[in-house]
């Protein structure tokens, strides 16, 4: 996600979202946040995995899926999953203890929660940045 | 606010911004906008389960979807 600015309380900001790439087992989809002006705050981009909980392992996206959002069929590649670097912890950490308020309906760790908890990490000088960039990438 | 709608082929979901999403300075937190991004997603979600916007979506970004 690239932040171009934050938008104020009471604001309305609109989110719009639509599907660029989809793979054998994971789709990409792209998002657009607007202010009331229609003024750029952010863009984002997000890869979605189809897993199987069962196997533990990528899944196949049935077709009833992609046909379901309609997707043309040009939006349909192999998305590469580049590997990530391995880590090395440069300086300490703290393990986190996963509370119920964490949960969301899926009954997992919410995706933003590890945002969150990557953020807090930061010295609080950086936290106060407007301007940022979020993400793996 | 309008309702969460597809326009042309983009889906659409307006957020209003509230007390407990911004920080000291009332701006909203980054967090609170990868929630929204996740949201629109899931209503897209639900409305391809629902079958209330199917077949709507279709091609790629640009506007052009």
């Amino acid at each position: 996600m690239n932040l171009v600015s934050l938008p104020t309380w009471r604001s309305v900001f609109t989110v719009a979202t639509w599907p660029v790439e989809v793979g054998r087992t994971r789709s990409r989809r792209d998002f657009l946040i607007t202010d009331s002006h229609g003024n750029t705050i952010a863009e984002a981009a997000a890869v979605y995995v189809l897993f199987d909980l069962n196997s533990k392992r990528p899944a196949l996206i049935p077709k009833t899926i992609t046909e379901a959002y309609g997707a043309l069929p040009d939006v349909f590649r192999d998305l590469p999953m580049e590997a990530l670097p391995d880590f090395e912890p440069s300086v300490p950490f703290s393990d986190i203890q996963v509370t119920p308020g964490d949960i969301d309906a899926n009954g997992h760790v919410n995706n933003v929660r590890y945002l969150i908890w990557m953020l807090d990490a930061l010295p609080q000088r950086r936290q106060h940045l407007h301007s940022r960039r979020l993400g793996p990438h | 606010m309008s309702e969460p709608h597809l326009d042309g082929s983009r889906f659409i979901a307006s957020f209003g911004v509230r007390y407990q999403d911004v920080d000291s300075d009332l701006r909203l937190r980054p967090t609170a906008l990868l929630d929204a991004t996740q949201e629109a997603a899931l209503l897209r979600w639900d409305g391809v389960l629902t079958g209330s916007m199917q077949h709507q979506e279709v091609g790629r970004g640009s506007g052009s979807e």
